[in-house]
């Protein structure tokens, strides 16, 4: 290999969900990039369960795409069954969600990084990385190869001393089958000290042919279906199926009773710490021993595939266990396990140790993204890729970072919340974690990032022309809803709870009511000519949109208001090098809680917990006499 | 993050002048929003540098005062900000109605040091000033933590979280049916539920809202216990220094037959005197009870005053631990002259008025010392505030179910109640929520 082809602008180590966006957006910005991953066919695949989306994630795969990521594309490609989430609860928690062909996803993937000139991939697992007086310069792989590199993105996953349990059997590994790097985990504890152990666990896996559908309930798509990349249209969906339902009982509930002795779980082999939203089976009989079923959401592995992904049964029983609770099921009576369910527990890097956009403390220039942080998820492990990936590109030309904001995406509510706060449960999207939840939609994630992706140079000519005219057409129809006026007696039979004496109204004015739909407003003022034709060039309802914009506008207003406000202060940095211990007027807790933390700015130090704006206080004044005494010192 | 970086900017207002009756009162405002408010309020429209004589109106448009508004537009200022300042007559009422009114239209209680830290930050200051700001607002956070911890004690802060138990159940039930719409929720009555929580929730609103208001009135300023044993001459004693300056606010029957709360004021200060149960010896259950709850009342005081008789000065055998001051009363029945006061006592005789002044210089002095009772005041009136919001954040998301308005909005309302309730409790994370929604349902399909 010559000199040229092992220097790279940019390294990407591990092909999963964080890998693929990351080496993606480096290529979107047109850095030569090597995709190092220890199995080319495996770039892409879904390790866990075959959905995308949902609430919260669903909002992440939004604004991937809307930066140009690869997720949402995928998910359109290969999604066999779609649904909109929460459609009746407000447009601010309205999710979509996508069960996806793991084989047309990976496949989707992949072509996607193909189509990337800038891209090299390479089969190989890593086992150092390479520094010089502190800075990156490489990475060495299992095989001795080297490749010489400033700026490198680690999404290495659970690998770091990965157990996995079934019953009483134990087995050193990552997700079943991958092979953990011994070396490289010993390294990045060198790199990064601060770690935590945490569990996870999946279901098994039933062969589809041994179930009575007949049994069930069938759940179909949405029809009409959601799309979710704003590139895509449903044409681009293949062929639809429908999910199933079914539910645990009594009887499941006492075999799994009877067998916890033996579970790994119970008799206290397992030591981390599983996430409170996803618990096992046994989890959930013992914590909520008066439920007398349990959901469980049969999800189709694929078009081609005879297996299913029997979501809510997630177990570390042994596999003969198992078996047996499996059959106790309604419609799985004569069930074949293709694939026992497991547990695997695994250590994770301390995020708190990252800057705002995941770079290592230690080693300027290397990233961490995705599992590895503590995180679970692909859409949050694709989140942290492509924000890492979009900040170390921006570092290779030595641009100032992009730390997305709370206020501005949940992929700043990710970000910060990992950075400032760690976790100590895997880590999962909720949009209940977004203080700013009404301006954070699904529906204008383009508006919120698009324009941003246009800068940085990762928005695709195509998605960007597609953008200017969904804006057009929006003001264009807000700006008529605003000249047209609405007569008193009109409003009347729109509105049951308008007053009788109520004045005339502008039709934008009465779309902001409750009870009046854009549908019903347009039946008394009439369609804009062209809607047809327009609504379906964008392939989305933009009387929807209007209406939706129209009804948050005055929580939206409200809320940017106090961003503004907050912003003179929030952003005021704090030195890495200040000396929390040495500032009166902090209790010790307090000077330690900083100390632990290092934020990086007041709002980050906010963000902590039992931090008070009286503290916040002392951190201005002090940082303000810094400034004086430095400036009479000169 | 929002609430405690908002905590930092603002509208901020406060009396400038010094606590007590003078002969004008002046109260500063500083922030963006001073030109606002004074339309609202005066209806003038300020000029930098220009004295206006005008009408100071409360929110319902009645007149409080006739006052001097007086503006500097930012940045010059002291601050460096918009600042108003408003004189006023130097009543305490008409400072308090003016505060009052202040906040409702949109400024919040000045913190310890705030105006001073505003204008060091906003480079009105030097460094040794600065050192000075630094000192102030050490020691005023240390204080107002003090002070909103000592307004937290006892039978408030037990209703204050049951309302903040309700908040959360209620929000946890909202957001579980927001972050989790596939789960099976319903089993448990989910939907039923919540509609009934709203409605019990209301009513703890109500009835706190109207205690916290009522205990305002009674609690705010210094409060003195009058122990001691039945007829040592409290109530005499009581009634001297009340109609000292003949300025009775009210008299209300305590919480129990046996003990008289009144209020007055003492040399322009708010002082509220309970004459509590004699502390003895009791089977009677009614009175046991009565005698807990003066312990209680004790434990709260800012000053214990122990009352005996001059003509045994051994007093009583059960001494209450807080007694900061000793008054041996009756002087005018002493057959000879009294025993020279040590420090902490004093001799009075309630009849003839002989040593009342003293007491009086004794409490004025604890005001002018401290500025105690100033903090603790400010704390009971902020949790009203914040007591208040959060109710309105409530009552805006109750009115919204019963209306089509989607899930996320009324989530949004009950976020905003559950963040007033903190200012008073102290913060709630998100992570306390997810606790929540995860102990109540069995997440995880």
């Amino acid at each position: 290999m010559g000199k040229t082809t092992n220097t790279f602008d940019a390294i990407v180590v591990g092909g999963g969900h964080a890998g693929t966006e990351a080496a993606a957006v480096l290529c979107r910005m047109g850095h030569k990039t090597l995709l190092l991953t220890h199995s080319k066919k495996s770039i892409g695949q879904m390790s866990c369960n075959p959905a995308i989306g949902g609430v919260g994630k669903g909002h992440l795969a939004k604004e991937i795409d809307a930066l140009g990521g690869l997720m949402a594309r995928a998910a359109d490609l290969a999604g066999i069954h779609l649904k909109t989430l929460n459609s009746s609860k407000g447009k601010a928690v309205q999710a979509t969600r996508a069960q996806a062909d793991r084989l047309l996803y990976k496949s989707a993937i992949q072509q996607q990084l193909n189509k990337h000139k800038e891209l090299t991939i390479f089969e190989g697992a890593a086992s150092r990385v390479l520094t010089k007086q502190g800075q990156l310069c490489g990475v060495e792989t299992e095989c001795g190869q080297t490749f010489k590199t400033k700026k490198m993105v680690l999404t290495v996953g659970t690998f770091l001393n990965g157990v996995i349990h079934t019953g009483r059997e134990q087995l050193s590994g990552g997700r079943r089958g991958d092979k953990p790097s011994l070396v490289l985990a010993q390294q990045l504890l060198e790199i990064a000290p601060r770690t935590g152990r945490l569990k996870t666990g999946t279901p098994p896996r039933i062969k589809k042919s041994s179930i009575d559908f007949e049994l069930l309930e069938e759940q179909p798509g949405d029809n009409p279906r959601p799309v979710f990349s704003f590139i895509s249209t449903s044409e681009d969906q293949p062929q639809q199926v429908s999910c199933h339902i079914t539910h645990t009982n009594e009887q499941t509930h006492d075999i799994i009773k009877a067998a916890l002795k033996d579970s790994p779980l119970f008799s206290g082999v397992i030591k981390g710490v599983g996430p409170r939203y996803c618990p096992s089976i046994e989890d959930k009989v013992v914590k909520f021993a008066d439920k007398k079923r349990h959901q469980i959401f049969i999800e189709p592995e694929g078009l081609s595939s005879n297996e299913v992904y029997p979501n809510g049964i997630s177990t570390s029983l042994a596999s003969n266990q198992q078996e047996a609770f499996v059959r106790s099921i309604k419609g799985f009576n004569n069930a074949e396990i293709t694939q026992p369910g497991y547990a695997i527990e695994y250590d994770y890097f301390d995020p708190r140790d990252l800057t705002p956009v995941f770079e290592t403390r230690s080693i300027k220039g290397l990233y961490f993204a995705g599992q590895i942080n503590g995180t679970t998820g692909y859409e949050e492990a694709a989140a942290q890729g492509l924000v890492a990936g979009i900040n170390a590109g921006l570092s290779i030309t030595e641009k100032e970072p992009w730390e997305p904001k709370r206020s501005e995406a949940y992929l700043g509510v990710l970000a910060n919340d990992l950075v400032v706060r760690g976790t100590n449960e895997p880590y999962r999207m909720f949009t209940s974690r977004a203080e700013h939840r009404l301006l954070l939609r699904e529906d204008n994630a383009d508006q919120r990032l698009t324009p941003l992706g246009k800068k940085l140079g990762i928005i695709s000519n195509k998605r960007w022309a597609l953008f200017n005219k969904k804006i057009e057409t929006l003001n264009n129809e807000k700006e008529r809803l605003q000249k047209t006026i609405v007569k008193q007696e009109t409003i009347a039979t729109l509105d049951h709870n308008a007053t009788k004496n109520t004045s005339d109204k502008t039709a934008y004015e009465l779309l902001k009511r409750p009870g009046i739909s854009y549908k019903e407003l347009i039946n008394q003022i009439g369609k804009r000519a062209e809607h047809k034709k327009e609504n379906k060039a964008l392939g989305i309802n933009i009387g929807e949109l209007l209406e939706t914009e129209a009804k948050y506008e005055g929580y939206v207003i409200k809320q940017k208001r106090e961003i503004e406000k907050q912003k003179t202060h929030s952003e005021t940095k704090l030195p890495e090098s200040l000396d929390y211990t040495r500032l009166p007027g902090l209790s010790n807790e307090l000077k330690q809680k900083l100390t632990e933390f290092a934020p990086k700015t007041i709002g980050h130090a906010a963000r902590i917990q039992g931090i008070t704006p009286a503290a916040l206080s002392v951190l201005l004044v002090h940082l303000k006499k810094q400034k004086i005494k430095r400036a009479q010192g000169q | 993050m929002s609430n405690k970086v908002n905590k930092l900017s603002g509208t901020i207002a406060a009396q400038a002048s010094a606590q007590g009756v003078s002969g004008i009162s002046v109260i500063r405002v500083s922030g963006d929003k001073c030109k606002n408010i004074a339309k609202k309020v005066t209806g003038k429209t300020l000029t930098h540098m220009r004295a206006q004589h005008t009408d100071f109106f409360d929110s319902d448009g009645a007149v409080i005062d006739s006052v001097v508004v007086l503006f500097f537009a930012s940045p010059a200022s002291y601050t460096g900000e918009d600042v108003l300042e408003i004189s006023c007559h130097g009543s305490i009422a008409v400072v308090d109605e003016i505060l009052k009114t202040l906040y409702e239209q949109g400024a919040r209680q000045a913190n310890a040091g705030e105006f001073t830290k505003r204008a060091f930050l906003n480079d009105k200051l030097d460094l040794i000033q600065a050192e000075a700001v630094a000192d102030l607002i050490e020691s005023g956070s240390a204080e107002t933590a003090r002070a909103a911890k000592n307004s937290l004690e006892g039978l408030f802060s037990k209703k204050i979280l049951g309302l903040l138990d309700a908040i959360t159940e209620l929000r946890a039930n909202v957001e579980a049916s927001l972050d989790f719409p596939e789960e099976d929720l319903e089993q448990t009555g989910h939907n039923q539920g919540v509609k009934k929580m709203f409605s019990q929730t209301n009513k703890h609103y109500l009835s706190l809202l109207e205690e916290t208001k009522v205990a305002c009135k009674i609690r705010e300023g210094l409060v003195v216990a009058i122990t001691g044993e039945p007829n040592v001459g409290k109530s005499t004693l009581l009634n001297r220094l009340c109609g000292h300056e003949r300025a009775i606010v009210s008299e209300t029957p305590g919480t129990t037959r046996d003990t008289i709360e009144v209020e007055t004021t003492i040399n322009g200060y708010r002082v509220c005197f309970i004459d509590t149960a004699g502390l003895r010896e009791t089977t009677d259950d009614v009175e046991q009870e009565g005698i807990r709850r003066a312990k209680e009342t004790i434990k709260q005081a800012d000053l214990v005053i122990e009352v005996r008789d001059a003509r045994k000065e051994n007093g009583s055998k059960e001494r209450v631990e807080q007694t900061q001051l000793i008054v041996f009363n009756k002087t005018d029945l002493l057959k000879t002259t009294h025993n020279k006061a040590k420090n902490k006592e004093l001799y009075v005789s309630a009849l003839t008025g002989l040593g009342i002044e003293e007491i009086i210089e004794n409490i004025s002095n604890r005001f002018k010392k401290t500025g105690g009772a100033e903090l603790t005041m400010t704390a009971r009136r902020r949790h009203l505030v914040s007591l208040n919001e959060s109710f309105r954040a409530f009552s805006a998301a109750k009115k919204k179910t019963t209306k089509t308005v989607a899930g996320d909005i009324v989530a949004e309302d009950l976020l905003q109640a559950q963040n007033s309730l903190a200012e008073i409790t102290g913060e709630f994370t998100n992570e306390e929520l997810l606790d929540s929604i995860f102990n109540r349902f069995c997440i995880g399909k």
